[in-house]
């Protein structure tokens, strides 16, 4: 079992995938498939995006068994009042600053959801959790 | 055909002289970022009017070819850094982005 964990700062966005191209470089160091390599790649940098325009920070848990990758994200709030529609392309509630850099376009959640193989989103005014899994190839 | 094979043919500015002998699959436009994520394919030229450090995370994680900033926009200090960090080249066009793109179509894309 492969761990590791990273933090992400509001607001920060001139960090803004230093998470997600850690991760990368760890999947691309242990020679895994191309295509889950991008798909991790735009699952985690969508989902870092969120924490750091709509949480007041966060934590990224990296789990690696033999057949799976799961990838955790965990925020403290404000949370997600309507996930349902959250979930729908297009619909965002980013800030003008956000917006600005040509973020907030309400296709993030979209995107990671489509990019991974297993995702599970809670949310409650202390925080929102996103975990995400991906199914390593070779025994399906 | 290569980054450099663009800068030749196209008289467009190169602001970081590195990877030009990368090959440019195609092209894509766009500036909504999640949209770039979600659409973009690794190898291509991307024409954007954004100009800031996110722009190069995304060109890294995507594996863009290179970075082509419209109308003779600079781009933001630390997207500089970054870009010659990660050794992304970044092309600057004077023209705006639908002529850019007429450009490169017109240079066989």
């Amino acid at each position: 079992m492969i761990r590791e964990t990273y933090s992400i700062a509001r607001h920060d966005y001139k960090q803004a995938g230093a998470v997600s191209s850690a991760i990368k470089k760890k999947a691309k160091a242990l020679s895994l498939d191309p295509d889950i390599i991008r798909r991790i790649s735009i699952a985690c940098y969508e989902a870092e995006i969120n924490v750091i325009i709509h949480s007041l920070g966060g934590e990224v848990d990296y789990e690696q068994d033999e057949t799976m990758i799961k990838i955790t994200f965990r925020d403290i709030g404000p949370g997600i009042p309507d996930l349902e529609k959250a979930m729908t392309p297009g619909w965002s509630t980013a800030d003008v600053v956000a917006q600005s850099m040509g973020f907030g376009a309400g296709l993030g959640l979209v995107n990671i959801k489509k990019n991974s193989d297993d995702f599970e989103l809670t949310s409650s005014e202390e925080g929102t959790v996103l975990t995400l899994g991906f199914k390593l190839k070779g025994d399906s | 055909m290569t980054i450099q094979d663009i800068i030749d043919k196209t008289g467009w500015n190169s602001l970081i002289d590195q990877n030009l002998d990368t090959t440019v699959e195609s092209v894509f436009c766009g500036d909504l970022l999640s949209y770039v994520m979600g659409h973009g394919e690794s190898a291509q030229a991307w024409i954007t009017m954004q100009t800031h450090q996110n722009v190069i995370a995304i060109a890294a994680l995507k594996e863009f070819a290179c970075v082509i900033l419209v109308d003779d926009l600079d781009p933001d200090q630390d997207a500089f850094e970054s870009a010659k960090e990660l050794g992304i080249p970044i092309l600057v066009s004077p023209l705006d982005t639908f002529a850019s793109a007429k450009v490169l179509v017109n240079l066989g894309f």
